[in-house]
């Protein structure tokens, strides 16, 4: 097995910052955007329409792209455990940390 | 849709649409925070060495691609959203003050209309009081009574501001309705602008491609524009129905790899209006890219035209749930299917369909389209042209079930009897009249995938489903795809690789069927042959067989080894199985004679011989064909032979009496002999191919058991090619004599 050399600080930063901003970005719900979509707020029944469709976009993307950052900020995090844990980590385990992370973000 | 009252305050909240505009913004913000973090990362991640960073770094990026694309999407939102909230606040403006306007004017008009009807009712007193006498001047008159002119100035002026006032309110209300109709427009764009960015699809192919707000606004719009051509390009005068149609057709290409137009494109319109806008020429006049619809092929316009369609679907895929994506694979389908073969359908729509189903698609896609195939063979019932019309897109369909291995499996080899029989019947044992435009490939190909799914399958009720098919298709094939002109040999190799599994029934078959009193009729029923193992006498374990006919499975033999590269598929299997089982036999310990290795050389034999005998049998065929054909001219001198059969010393006698035609000739079993030598002398090599290469590994594994070399050449001496002394009635002779119809020839003749 090929034993990796890698900045385990590094990693763990590298993880909680994009968990961070997971969690930022979970956090942008657009429920302002929401309300703008109302009848009272556009005053037009095809604004309204058009603006509804969108929220729903951007809740679609934004819940794909939080997801897809916070399985990465967690795979990074957890392979700098790993490092930190077990002095013979192996290529394997970190490519099984980082793939699970990929295809959880695929999902 | 206006929701304003007439002179009421516009309905609509600037400051709230504001506030709108500054959550989107904020949101756009957060994706940039984000994006700053995954570049971050990927820079952090840079420097180290691992496949495992690598492949965060590529993700990093990725996601940062994405974050960008879909922060360009709610920046483009914010301003959309600002700029119309400016122009909302401009109207109500403008319409409040209108509205106070109006009151205000209202209220001058009320004001003066009592003035104007007082200053009326003083007038009116005066003239009473003092009518002028004739001849003396009115005012005059007037002026003689008190108070007179003064009433009549007021009633003038009463009357000028009545009026100004009336026309202040009408004024007021033209500019109430310009700010309403400003607003209306504002949110009409407004709303188009938004719907461009709107769309659930495209904004999520459009983040996954990395493509902007203002590249997807244009993607969506195009795409409306062309989905809202397609009724019109379907009617009209030829000159604009024909500019149309073109118009669309460049609007297709041009956008063949734009994921955010076909998101847009296929949510929008269907499959039904592009076929009846949309001419792929069909394949019988695309020459050399025939079978080729779906990939690309250079400069071709069809080819184009295909690509596009077939990109634009897939690239659609992306986006849709695999329900979403069975259901348009069923509308693909199912909207040609209802007019194929008619003279109504529109020009080219079953190649436009297979266009659309290249089998890089999802498997729920080909699913979709094969239920709907289904039902269109439940529908036609194998009879009408139609077939032929649909060729192309059960080529599609086919080639897209083979794509998907596990698909092809449950479509084609169904575990019950009745539904085994017909999917047979229906890939299989029906054909278009010229062929298909492919040469028959796609169905061979999926015909052999499903097969190989179930035979290799590990799981016994999965190799009976397989068998189950093998058994329906042996009958079905000489009749439908292996009847088809114009059959590729690419196809006939699929389709006898499919029966590779099944070689150890193929001598059992032919024996069982051979030794009986009427081999035809006694055929047995399609199914699974429960009692078949692979070599008697043993415990070695076999793939699930099907019950095989002889004589169909004969006719599927010779169908497919018709050229020397077809034929190779069969020689090339019964290679594999002759070693495969010399492999299982060596390693059975020697005990004299053949010892366990006998039924091995047996099973063999047995099978290879009916293998190579069926692809003897068109050699004995054409020559039966050519003696009918001498017989017929007999009969037709009235020599009185008829079309039965005759023998050598007939055909002398007709011969002589027929000294004074022009047939004096014939010989009729003259071609039949030659063909018999023909196929013995080729028994004979093929025979001591097989028996040569079992004799040959049999003697060395005994040899390294401990036994003398002499004896064990003696106990292999039956195999022994070079021993033909030695060499008596044989298996491969007897499969082999029956699947050629040799035996037939020596027995009657």
């Amino acid at each position: 097995m090929t034993q990796l050399d890698l900045d385990t600080t590094t990693l763990a930063a590298a993880g909680a910052d994009l968990r961070g901003g997971a969690g930022a970005l979970a956090d942008a719900r657009g429920s302002g955007l929401a309300a703008g979509a109302t009848l009272a707020v556009t005053g037009d029944a095809a604004l309204s329409v058009a603006l509804d469709d969108l929220v729903a976009a951007w809740h679609a993307t934004q819940e794909s792209l939080a997801g897809s950052l916070g399985a990465l900020g967690s795979g990074l995090a957890q392979a700098a455990e790993v490092f930190d844990g077990a002095e013979h980590a192996t290529t394997r385990d970190v490519v099984a940390l980082l793939g699970r992370a990929g295809a959880e973000g695929d999902a | 849709m206006t929701l304003d009252v007439e002179s009421a305050r516009l309905t609509g909240s600037p400051a709230a649409l504001g506030d709108a505009a500054d959550d989107a913004a904020r949101a756009a913000a957060r994706l940039a925070d984000a994006r700053t973090q995954l570049l971050r990362v990927r820079a952090a991640l840079d420097g180290q060495r691992s496949a495992a960073v690598d492949r965060a770094c590529e993700r990093a990026t990725t996601l940062a691609d994405a974050a960008r694309a879909s922060g360009g999407v709610l920046d483009a939102t914010a301003a959309i959203l600002r700029r119309h909230a400016g122009t909302l606040a401009d109207a109500c403006a403008t319409a409040d003050r209108a509205i106070a306007d109006r009151v205000a004017a209202l209220a001058r008009e009320r004001r003066w209309q009592a003035e104007a009807d007082e200053a009326r009712r003083s007038t009116w007193n005066i003239t009473v009081l003092g009518t002028p006498t004739p001849g003396t001047a009115h005012v005059g008159a007037l002026a003689a009574v008190p108070g007179a002119e003064h009433a009549h100035w007021r009633l003038a002026a009463a009357e000028a501001e009545l009026a100004a006032a009336r026309a202040d309110v009408v004024a007021a209300e033209a500019r109430w309705r310009a700010a309403r109709d400003a607003k209306a427009a504002g949110s009409r764009l407004a709303a188009a602008a938004l719907a461009s960015l709107a769309d659930v699809r495209a904004v999520r192919v459009a983040s996954a491609a990395g493509v902007g707000a203002g590249g997807l606004q244009a993607s969506g719009a195009a795409a409306r524009q062309v989905a809202a051509l397609l009724p019109r390009a379907a009617a009209g005068d030829d000159a604009s129905r024909h500019a149309l149609r073109e118009d669309v057709r460049r609007a297709l290409v041009a956008h063949a790899d734009d994921p955010a137009f076909w998101a847009v494109f296929w949510d929008t319109a269907t499959p039904a209006q592009l076929y009846a806008v949309v001419v792929v020429r069909p394949a019988s006049q695309l020459g050399p890219v025939v079978g080729e619809i779906g990939r690309a092929s250079g400069g071709d316009v069809d080819g184009e035209l295909a690509r596009a369609l077939g990109t634009g679907l897939r690239l659609w895929t992306e986006t849709a749930t695999p329900a979403e994506q069975h259901e348009l694979g069923r509308r693909v389908v199912a909207d040609v299917a209802e007019t194929a073969g008619s003279p109504l359908a529109p020009l080219g729509g079953p190649e436009a369909a297979a266009a659309l189903l290249p089998a890089s698609l999802p498997a729920s896609v080909h699913a979709g389209a094969a239920d709907a195939l289904d039902a269109w063979w439940d529908a036609h019932a194998f009879g009408d042209r139609s077939i032929t019309a649909m060729a192309p897109l059960v080529v599609a369909v086919a080639g897209g079930l083979a794509a998907h291995r596990t698909l092809a499996f449950d479509r084609l080899a169904p575990a019950d009897e009745g539904p085994a029989s017909r999917s047979a019947a229906c890939w299989l044992g029906t054909a278009p009249r010229d062929g298909y435009p492919d040469g028959g490939r796609a169905v061979a190909r999926v015909f052999r995938t499903a097969v190989d799914v179930g035979s290799t399958s590990a799981d016994p009720a999965d190799q009976a489903r397989a068998a189950l098919l093998v058994s329906h298709a042996t009958r079905r094939l000489p009749v439908g795809l292996l009847a088809s002109p114009g059959l590729a040999d690419d196809a006939a190799r699929d389709v006898a690789l499919a029966y590779e599994p099944y070689l150890p029934s193929m001598g059992d078959a032919t024996v069982t069927q051979g030794d009986t009193a009427d081999p035809r009729a006694s055929a047995p029923a399609p199914g699974v042959d429960e009692d078949a193992v692979l070599v008697r006498d043993t415990d070695v374990p076999v793939t699930v067989q099907p019950e095989l006919d002889a004589f169909a499975l004969r006719d599927v033999i010779e169908a497919t080894s018709r050229t020397p590269a077809a034929a190779d598929a069969w020689l090339g299997a019964a290679d594999r199985y002759t070693d495969s089982m010399i492999d299982l036999a060596v390693d059975r310990a020697p005990d004299g004679r053949t010892g366990a290795r006998g039924p091995f050389v047996d099973e063999v034999l047995s099978d290879v011989g009916a293998v190579a005998g069926s692809i003897q049998a068109p050699t004995i065929t054409e020559a039966r064909h050519q003696v009918q054909t001498r017989e017929a001219l007999l009969s037709l001198t009235g020599m009185g032979v008829g079309m039965t059969k005759i023998t050598g010393s007939a055909v002398e006698s007709v011969a002589t009496m027929a000294g004074s035609t022009s047939l004096s000739f014939v010989s009729t079993d003259g071609p039949l002999t030659a063909a018999t030598t023909q196929v013995r002398a080729t028994q004979d090599e093929l025979y001591a191919q097989y028996a040569s290469r079992m004799h040959d590994a049999f003697v060395a594994a005994d040899v390294a058991h401990g036994v003398p070399e002499d004896e064990a050449r003696a106990r292999y001496g039956s195999i022994d090619p070079s021993d033909t002394g030695n060499r008596s009635e044989n298996d491969f002779e007897e499969t082999y004599d029956f699947m050629s119809q040799a035996d037939d020839q020596e027995g009657g003749a």
